[in-house]
């Protein structure tokens, strides 16, 4: 019995549409996952109104997250490298941004724990997002970089691509500026969702940290 | 048989077809049941990524507002897709060879979009490695190459166009493509090894398959061949059973004819005897009334009705008258006289006739059926034999010594006792008349022997049998009889074996006389009798 079954015309053709449909897919997915998310231009110096501490003895990183957004887990995990890899010469904030009107249990957000797991890193409520406004943060995601001076010296994404974690251009810099003092780029897409920042009606803005 | 095995050739082009035979027939049985393997992992990926989609990121959001995240979607819709031909090609055409290259190009596009939609995460990079590992279920390294080719292609595109998707880098490094490229390479050579051993595994196995198929053959025409041997041996063995046994049933006719033109000969014989001498008394007897006198007193009665006027002076007066008296008391003494011998010789007649109605009597009883086991007196079967041939024992002056111990009631077939003894007795008989008159004797015995058997012993002092003949004595058609048939002694070994007994001869030579010791059990054997005639031949004693 042969082992080969030849296919008909009908069956080719069906063969051809299933390649160019997955071709069409994946491209679709994968433009999806590489198209970033529009960015405001971020302050050069740390805003002297926010109610973050900026670390007087070394760098500190800003990661604006939106608390639900699905993409943001790859950042965190971008975080937990970049973390280990500046071996203790950086703090860093996650800063999770709500509506003050939609919950008050932030210590029990996935994100908050995950940020508050990770060594160096401070987790914070920014409540009606007053802080991401301030620093120019629209997008899950963003990852601002200041000296101990306060001077802006990466804005962007730490993600490769939407969700998905891996090397990625954003690290690199950062971890090249903490250690070496220089860093190739200064800024980098950000891959995420956008936070939200319409403040809730009546109530004041907040920053509630660890 | 082993040899049969060794001459199966091994070499031949025929050999080698079939080999290659069994090993595409393998392949094709392995790509069927990989298939149909694969389709049902397309199933349950489908669903895995559907699940972990819903699980990891089931809503994008933006702001507060929040929709159907695209990864979702990409499981359910291009999840979909992704398993839909393969599985359909597994359903309709398994073991094809553009089903597993669709296969596997299927399982290399499920790994990279696992690994989308876990995001990257290095663990779900193992369903690469995890993935090719399992298309080599399917024995063929060419479909490892359609997946590998998948997963460069894959990565040379997006490389191209996103780069920073597979190297998280704007501008690739060719260092990064090769070490990606040697990693599946590395797993593809040794998985396409490990399918050229199995290979040369499964061609291995179908020789030894193909050389256990022959040896089958071969083993199955000598079984046919053996068998129809064994059948036609049988069949002739049968025919020669049948022949046998038809031959037998010819002997016991004869043997039974021989055995009753005996008895009839024997019966003749006796009767004959008996006969001339009652022809004798029967002719005296007529004699005597012949010559009697009685005429003599019919003439004396006639001449006194001639004188009856004058009786008393014709006694008296005439001459002859006075004789008268004198002549009648001489001629009653005379009719008496007759009258007893007359009577003499008619009770002779009488006795005579009595012995032939007991011979007739003896015959009709030692010729009524046997077979059935009764309870008798060996004595008492032992005087009948005798009594059977009385007349020719006392004819021929042979002299009868009866010697019996005290033996306890018998169950067996008197019938049959009875027609072994009366042959014993008439072979002693017939040995005895080549010894001079006056020293023929005849012994007869019966003792016990052990508890449950006993003993009945024929001796005679007569012709004897030399030793030569005492190994043949009981066989069939043996006889030292001028007009003997040789069945005699060997229907009573026959029936001594059925009774369960045995019959032994001992003689010391010719002019030696002879012993038959009968042997047999005093209370009938249960169960079926054992085939006599086979044993016959091993169970009777010959004493030399």
């Amino acid at each position: 019995m042969s082992l080969y079954r030849p296919f008909a015309a009908r069956q080719n053709l069906l063969l051809a549409v299933w390649l160019l449909a997955l071709l069409a897919g994946f491209a679709w997915l994968q433009l999806h996952a590489s198209t970033p998310e529009r960015q405001a231009p971020a302050p050069r110096e740390w805003p002297a109104s926010s109610r973050l501490k900026l670390n007087a003895d070394g760098c500190t990183l800003l990661v604006f997250l939106h608390p639900y957004c699905p993409c943001s887990r790859a950042t965190l995990e971008e975080l937990a490298r970049i973390m280990t890899r500046c071996r203790g010469r950086l703090e860093a904030q996650v800063v999770l941004t709500l509506p003050g009107d939609e919950r008050a249990d932030w210590e029990r957000l996935e994100y908050w724990k995950a940020a508050a797991a990770i060594p160096g890193v401070r987790p914070a409520a920014d409540v009606d997002g007053c802080e991401a406004r301030r620093f120019g943060a629209r997008t899950s995601g963003q990852t601002l970089l200041f000296d101990r001076g306060g001077a802006l010296r990466f804005a962007g994404g730490i993600t490769a691509s939407r969700g998905h974690s891996g090397d990625n251009a954003g690290e690199d810099a950062i971890v090249s500026w903490v250690l070496d003092g220089v860093a190739d780029v200064v800024e980098a897409p950000t891959f995420g969702c956008g936070l939200p920042l319409e403040p809730a009606q009546g109530g004041p803005a907040r920053l509630i940290e660890e | 048989m082993r040899a049969a095995v060794e001459r199966i050739p091994c070499s031949d082009d025929s050999f080698e077809r079939d080999a290659a035979a069994h090993v595409d027939e393998q392949l094709h049985a392995t790509a069927v049941r990989t298939d149909r393997m694969f389709a049902w992992l397309m199933g349950l990926q489908w669903l895995a990524a559907i699940a972990a989609a819903l699980w990891l990121s089931p809503r994008a959001w933006s702001g507060m507002e929040s929709s159907v995240h695209i990864h979702v979607w990409s499981a359910f819709l291009l999840g979909g897709i992704l398993s839909a031909l393969p599985i359909f090609l597994a359903l309709v055409h398994p073991g094809a060879v553009l089903t597993r290259h669709v296969i596997a190009v299927a399982q290399a596009l499920w790994s990279a979009l696992l690994i989308h939609l876990t995001g990257g995460r290095i663990e779900t990079h193992f369903h690469v490695f995890g993935s090719l590992a399992i298309l080599a279920s399917y024995r063929r390294w060419p479909v490892l190459v359609t997946a590998t080719i998948v997963v460069a292609v894959d990565h040379a595109l997006r490389g191209v166009w996103w780069p920073e998707s597979v190297y998280g880098v704007a501008v690739a490094s060719p260092w990064r493509s090769l070490e990606h490229a040697a990693w599946v390479l590395f797993e593809d050579v040794f998985l396409a090894w490990s399918i050229r051993q199995s290979l040369a595994d499964m061609q291995r196995i179908a020789r030894n398959q193909v050389r256990l198929e022959r040896a089958r053959d071969l083993v199955e025409e000598e079984v046919q061949l053996r068998t129809r041997e064994l059948h036609d041996q049988i069949g002739v063995r049968m025919r020669a059973e049948k022949q046998l046994a038809a031959t037998h049933q010819q002997l016991l006719t004869a043997a039974r004819r021989a055995g009753m033109a005996d008895v009839a000969t024997s019966v003749l014989h006796n009767v004959g005897n008996v006969l001339n001498s009652i022809n004798v008394s029967s002719s005296i007897a007529t004699d005597r009334v012949r010559r009697s006198k009685v005429s003599h007193l019919a003439e004396a009665v006639e001449l006194m009705e001639r004188h009856e006027n004058d009786l008393g002076d014709f006694i008296a007066n005439d001459p002859r008258g006075r004789q008268l008296p004198g002549f009648l008391k001489l001629l009653a003494k005379r009719l008496q006289d007759e009258h007893g011998e007359v009577l003499a010789e008619l009770d002779a007649l009488t006795s005579r006739l009595d012995h032939v109605k007991k011979i007739v009597s003896a015959q009709q009883s030692h010729a009524s059926a046997g077979g059935f086991v009764e309870r008798t007196e060996a004595v008492q079967s032992l005087d009948e034999a005798l009594a059977f041939e009385a007349s020719s024992l006392e004819k021929h002056g042979i002299e009868v010594i009866r010697e019996y111990e005290g033996l306890p009631a018998i169950e067996l077939d008197r019938q049959k006792l009875l027609q072994i003894l009366v042959n014993l007795v008439r072979n002693a008989k017939d040995a005895l008349l080549e010894m001079p008159s006056g020293q023929r004797r005849l012994t007869c015995r019966i003792r016990p022997s052990g508890e449950q058997r006993f003993q009945i012993v024929v001796q005679d002092n007569g012709a004897g049998i030399p030793k030569q003949n005492l190994t043949r004595i009981f066989s069939h058609g043996f006889t030292t009889k001028p007009h003997g048939h040789g069945f005699g002694l060997h229907s009573c070994a026959i029936a001594v074996r059925e009774m369960g007994g045995c019959l032994s001869v001992h003689s010391d030579g010719s002019q030696c006389g002879a012993t038959f010791t009968l042997e047999l059990p005093i209370a009938a054997p249960s169960g079926a009798p054992r085939n006599a005639r086979q044993t016959i031949e091993a169970d009777c004693q010959l004493v030399g």
